[in-house]
């Protein structure tokens, strides 16, 4: 509305300044000068009421001489040969490089809800790009003066948010007629082949207001769009959805959450949590509670592929897997893939997650504050330069050691502590219409200790430069280069004599060029070339305190850098058959070894019988070539990195699936099944007896495995409407086998047995309801078969106490679990005018108080052989959680 | 120590989360045991006699007392040195290698009945550094006694103890006089009637011994360390309110220095046995240990041999100053009886205390039949029912009885 006050004001201005009457004159003239110049001396020696707009590409010099009568027709034909227009409105010349001045408002002007924020003369030019704002009008892409009378033009541009001007990511854009599709990139970019003539396009991403645009295209041109995030109507729901982006590209095995639907899902103490959310979706699955690595199809955790803002995230756990490091308040959304891996990704053996963070808002500074039971949040995003320039800047810390306080006094563990604290920083630079550059940073720290002798601490830092950049219309590159480090220290200071730091790390350097090309309407090519650079401390032991008799040591540093080339194309055959095919070669050189790699292979295809039903089918293959050292099933702080080597050799994999997609019930349901077989080869396991700390022939400890994994995902997403959601559910096998023979030693005899997080039956459901724009109400729930774990089968007497015997590994489950979340969030009232908003969530996690196991052990008191169960959340968990908004 | 600490760390995590609601619950699924591993346990001990006990592991029975492992019947067991020297067993499967050289290599050589011939795999003496001391420090928040050990010199690097537990405690009184029935021989004459005798020579129900092993694998390593040196490692932790602590307290300590190979086995017994199921805990694994059946190498052996020089030490403590009275112990107001209710009253399980000293008594004009005694349950007089007995050590300091 206010933007709609100024650009009436302005056009006030204009017509009061038009009222006034030209003045008569004797000879005048210049001579060579620029056009700028001229249209100066024009406007003070001879008609005041001339208007013009300066352009300094024309470099023509001018020389016009004439009467106070005739000068002005004389000027006006010199600029109009170099490509100047002038239009007379109302006593007023108006001169401007390249097209007339339309001389009406759009149609629907007035009427239109949604607000423009450029000034009142841009919004009078027909300029190179459109600012979409409107529908119900026709946009004219291209020149009309030019017009092609058939064949295809390009339409691209930017999608952004109307309030903050942000991209937004992933948004379909698509020809409603016709079969043309694209979504967004990371920068809110889109770029479509529409046909020449009138068509409509349309917009639509999650939660956002569908928009449907009326063209008229001429010849290739922009379309900047800005979109709303959707207002929940009570009555009449609105249609479509982004169900559009499954039946249009050959890609499969996506899932895309965006923030706002993070910030829905209950999860424990309230803290929203964008890999909590992730492990809603099919096919991904955790070890139990208060675990944050999660496994993808049958994989292991450190087959996923973090990244944050292109940067790898080693560790994405807070506090013990309580919360994880995405700080909800910067991030946008998080894409997961798990079965077709662009070739653009790799290094990885099971998924990719990617993580991004928001350019911050545009327009004006504004930010949150959170308190919840465990963390504090602050943020606050806005513009440097407006419209060019944007920060976002957010933090959170713990003061999470209340809880120990909770223990009894005299506790073992009373001593315990917890906290983190974590950094994000971005700046976004446009530096012209082609160009930007943005720079991330991200810092955490986490800090705890179960008594008061020991401390575990570790941190994560990542920084990175990105410059994107479109060459022309059909070719665009991202150039990225970083820095990623993850540090952890187990501080022990139990007696002075023995008190020691063991620490481990990973650090790497990157640089990623990304590059993509249109090279026809049906093909689009993706290329490019990365290079990582690793530098592993894989244990540093060292004396604390001065009576310590610990000798420090330290194990070699591993060194290695894992480069790639790639190149992958979709390819568009018919409108209904889509083929997306890369090749990634992939190349790990550890001073010391042999050179390691090879090619990887992408392949997806796609075929839709109709607008709402389509099939996929892809094809996979991977390398890795840094592996987690972990012999306990969560993802442990102990844990380190350590790179492949001719001992530790890569891991290799395939992966084949096929999937049915349908959209159905006016487009607001979603059903998806997908069906998987996957393989891997050089899978780490471990020897009974494993030393994996400090150990300086890990190779000898360690056992190489195959796995194979398969199952089926059945997914039914409700995006739109009151109620929205999804069901999901997994029935899925994840199975190990040791490579080599080694006795009464092999595990399980060499047999298959089940992998730690093989849990066949998988059911989650996550639900929202919308009471009205302001109340909803929020369910979680979970359910899967136990876990597999290893259990004694039988006992003996040894150095004068009773000692268990293990059998086969993983060949008993855990009960199953079972869990139900509820939360009911109260959204800020809708009054703009107020400078705050506040929003409630009341939540409770595991409202039936089920004890879940997370593990059933045995001990012995030397009498008895009893079993234990641990549960970690045993109890309905209430939590209240506070934002405000400014 | 890394190993000692490790297993703190396991259950912690749960418990720092117990007051979120976390907890530990009793959970006994339906398991199938499986039984019939042979356990051999016999380090051979260079210096000391080498004790061999090979038995089988037991299925596991949740909640069911365990023991009553069966013993493997042997037909021979004897130490074989890397000259051809054997070291024979006698009738116990006790062998003598006190004279053995300990520059040679040994290995344990076992006729099993029905199952073959199981040996050891053959190696060198390690050698075992000096103890220095063994200490104790009381806490009094927690009210327990933590035994440590400190230790340096020549030897291998990696140690592991064995404690053998023996401690003197009393019952809550001291009875004087004891209850002779008819029937029975006191001092070699047929007692006709029920009678109560005084004890003499210092005989007594009061004294009693008793002994028991540490069932924890105690262990720990200086490999990571500039020098061997032990110093005030944790062993060990007692509970003040035990019976043990009550009134003087021995344990012989052997150390051990074991080979890298031994110490990674004994970790990984300890591992899996008490440190499972927490949120970190390693997941159990079964570790091969050096002892193979020549005819079947591929089957499963439990236990590790050890080939070892070992230190051991006898400490005396005594608890006058640090004890307190057992939990258990069972005390009560003692009970006038006359005597025509002895008999009932011992057949309850009541037994004398002392003389109950009423007005009469002391007057010059009493008689035997005239004296009253006060009883007490048993278990008040009587130290061996509370699990120990009348048996005193050789060594044992004191001139009780």
């Amino acid at each position: 509305m206010k933007t709609l006050r100024i650009l009436l004001a302005a056009a006030l201005l204009l017509c009061a300044a038009m009222l006034r009457a030209q003045t008569p004159a004797g000879q005048l003239g210049v001579s060579k000068v620029d056009a700028e110049t001229l249209l100066r001396y024009l406007q003070q020696e001879v008609d005041p009421d001339l208007f013009f707009v300066s352009d300094t590409t024309d470099n023509k010099s001018y020389t016009v001489h004439g009467s106070r009568a005739d000068i002005l027709d004389k000027a006006f034909a010199s600029l109009k040969e170099n490509g100047w227009s002038v239009t007379r409105y109302d006593n007023r010349w108006f001169v401007l490089r390249g097209r007339p001045l339309s001389l009406e408002l759009p149609s629907g002007y007035f009427r239109a809800e949604a607000v423009r924020d450029t000034t009142s003369l841009e919004g009078l030019l027909g300029g190179e790009t459109t600012t979409m704002t409107f529908q119900n009008k026709i946009y004219e892409i291209g020149d009309p003066e030019a017009a092609r009378k058939s064949g295809k033009a390009t339409v691209r541009g930017y999608v952004r948010d109307v309030a903050s001007g942000e991209p937004l990511v992933g948004v379909s854009v698509y020809e409603e007629d016709g079969k043309a599709f694209v979504t967004t990139d990371a920068y809110g970019f889109y770029k479509l082949s529409v046909p020449v003539g009138a068509s409509k396009l349309g917009f639509s991403g999650y939660s956002l207001e569908d928009l449907v645009l009326d063209l008229m295209v001429y010849g290739d041109g922009s379309l900047d769009v800005v979109m709303k995030e959707k207002v929940f109507t009570l009555k009449g729901a609105v249609v479509t959805s982004e169900s559009a982006t499954q039946h249009r590209t050959a890609q499969m095995g996506i899932e895309k959450v965006r923030v706002n639907v993070i910030k829905n899902v209950p999860v424990v103490f309230g803290e929203s949590d964008a890999l909590k959310v992730v492990m809603t979706l099919p096919g991904v699955k955790s070890v139990g509670e208060a675990a944050s690595g999660f496994n993808v199809r049958g994989g292991s955790t450190d087959q996923n592929l973090i990244l944050f803002n292109e940067g790898t995230i080693y560790n994405p756990n807070h506090m013990f897997g309580i919360l994880s490091s995405f700080n909800t308040d910067v991030i946008s959304d998080v894409e997961l893939y798990k079965s077709s891996i662009p070739a653009q990704y790799g290094g990885r053996i099971s998924s990719v997650l990617e993580v991004r963070s928001r350019d911050g808002n545009s327009k004006k500074v504004q930010g949150s504050l959170g308190l919840g039971l465990l963390t504090s949040r602050l943020h606050l995003e806005g513009p440097i330069v407006k419209d060019r320039t944007t920060f976002i800047l957010g933090g959170r810390t713990t003061y999470s050691n209340w809880l120990f306080n909770l223990l009894p006094a005299g506790s073992q563990y009373a001593g315990g502590r917890a906290s983190f604290q974590d950094v994000n920083a971005g700046i976004s630079h446009k530096v012209n219409a082609n160009n930007s550059v943005h720079l991330y940073g991200y810092w955490s720290r986490d800090k705890f200790s179960f008594s008061s002798d020991t401390t575990f601490r570790y941190r994560n830092i990542n920084a990175s430069l990105k410059w994107h950049s479109v060459f022309n219309e059909n070719h665009s590159m991202t150039a990225v280069a970083g820095y990623d480090s993850y540090h952890y220290s187990l501080e022990d200071s139990f007696s002075p004599y023995t008190s020691y730091m063991l620490s481990t790390g990973v650090d790497q350097q990157y640089v990623k060029f990304n590059f993509k090309s249109s090279l026809s309407d049906a093909h689009t090519l993706a290329y490019g070339l990365q290079a990582t650079r690793y530098d592993l401390n894989p244990g540093e032991y060292l004396p604390t305190g001065d009576s310590s008799l610990v000798a420090s040591r330290k194990l070699a540093p591993e060194r290695a850098v894992e480069a790639a080339l790639y190149v992958g194309d979709t390819w568009r055959i018919t409108d209904a058959l889509t083929v997306d095919g890369g090749i990634r070669w992939s190349s790990f050189y550890r001073p010391g070894n042999h050179l390691a790699g090879g090619p990887e292979f992408r392949i997806s295809g796609k075929y839709s019988f109709n607008n709402v039903t389509s099939v996929k089918a892809g094809f996979n293959t991977m390398r890795q070539y840094i592996h987690m050292i972990s012999n306990s099933i969560n993802v442990s702080p102990t844990d380190s990195w350590r790179l492949a080597s001719d001992k530790i050799r890569p891991q290799t994999g395939w992966q084949a699936a096929a999937g049915f997609y349908r959209t159905m019930m006016d487009n607001t349901v979603d059903i998806s099944l997908e069906g998987y077989y996957k393989h891997v080869e050089h899978y780490i396991d471990y020897k009974g007896g494993a030393v994996l700390v400090m150990n300086p022939n890990l190779a000898d400890d360690l056992v190489e495995t195959e796995n194979r994994a398969y199952g089926v995902e059945v997914m039914v997403k409700k995006t739109l409407g009151k109620l929205n959601g999804w069901v999901s559910y997994t029935w899925s096998r994840s199975l190990l086998r040791e490579m080599e023979d080694r006795g009464v030693m092999t595990i399980n005899r060499g047999e298959w047995y089940n992998a730690p997080y093989d849990k066949p039956h998988d059911l989650k459901v996550v639900a929202n309801y919308k009471f009205t724009h302001r109340y909803s109400i929020s369910a979680n729930l979970d359910y899967s078969t136990g876990r597999p774990v290893t259990v004694p089968v039988g006992y003996y007497q040894y150095a004068n106490g009773t000692r268990l015997v293990y059998s086969d590994r993983n060949s008993y489950r855990i009960p199953d679990y079972f869990r139900l979340d509820l939360a009911i969030i109260v959204e800020p009232g809708h009054y703009l005018k107020q400078l705050t908003h506040m929003s409630f969530t009341f939540g409770c996690y595991n409202v039936t108080g089920r004890k879940n196991p997370y593990s059933i052990y045995y001990t012995s008191d030397n009498k008895k052989i009893s079993g234990h169960m641990l549960s970690v959340f045993a109890v309905p968990v209430p939590y209240v959680n506070f934002n405000l908004k400014f | 120590m890394k190993t000692m600490k490790k297993s703190i760390h396991l259950l912690v995590l749960a418990l720092a989360l117990c007051c979120a609601g976390s907890c530990i619950y009793d959970f006994n699924p339906d398991l199938k045991g499986q039984a019939g591993y042979l356990v051999v346990e016999g380090d051979i001990l260079i210096g000391d006699y080498t004790n061999v006990r090979v038995r089988w592991s037991d299925p596991l029975k949740p909640d069911e007392e365990a023991g009553g492992y069966q013993e493997a019947v042997i037909r021979s067991a004897y130490v074989e040195a890397s000259d051809g020297t054997t070291y024979k067993s006698g009738s116990t499967w006790n062998i003598d290698t006190r004279n053995a050289d300990p520059d040679l290599e040994y290995r344990l050589v076992l006729e099993v009945d029905g199952r073959g011939t199981y040996v050891s795999q053959w190696a060198p003496v390690e050698r075992t550094a000096p103890i220095d001391s063994v200490a104790w420090t009381i806490s009094d928040d927690k009210h327990t006694m933590t035994v440590d050990i400190s230790a340096s010199g020549e030897g291998s690097r990696y140690y592991r103890w064995l404690v053998q537990q023996t401690w003197e405690y009393h019952a809550a009184y001291q009875a004087s006089h004891y209850f002779v029935p008819q029937g029975s021989y006191l001092k070699g004459e047929y007692v006709a009637r029920d009678t109560v005798a005084m004890y003499e020579n210092g005989e007594n129900t009061y004294w009693c011994w008793n002994s028991a092993s540490i069932p924890e694998m105690m262990m720990a390593s200086t490999a990571d360390q500039s020098e061997n040196r032990i110093v005030r490692q944790p062993l060990f932790e007692m509970d003040r309110y035990e019976q043990r602590c009550m009134y003087f307290y021995s344990m012989l300590l052997t150390q051990e220095g074991i080979s890298e190979e031994a110490w990674r086995y004994y970790e990984a017994m300890q591992k899996n046995s008490t440190d499972v199921g927490g949120l970190f805990s390693p997941e159990p694994s079964e570790m091969r240990g050096n002892i193979y059946n020549e005819g079947n190498p591929s089957e499963l052996v439990l236990g590790y041999v050890s080939v070892t020089a070992p230190r051991t030490e006898r400490i005396f403590i005594d608890m006058i100053l640090f004890g307190r009275m057992p939990r258990d112990t069972y005390s009560q107001e003692p009970e006038y009886v006359q005597k025509n209710e002895w008999r009932k009253y011992y057949r309850n399980g009541w037994r004398v205390y002392m003389l109950h000293t009423d007005e009469g008594a002391g007057t010059g004009r009493e008689t035997e039949a005239d004296y009253e005694f006060d009883w007490l349950p048993a278990r008040c007089v009587m130290c061996t029912m509370q699990g120990g007995t009348k048996t005193k050590p050789s060594y044992w300091p004191n001139d009780h009885k």
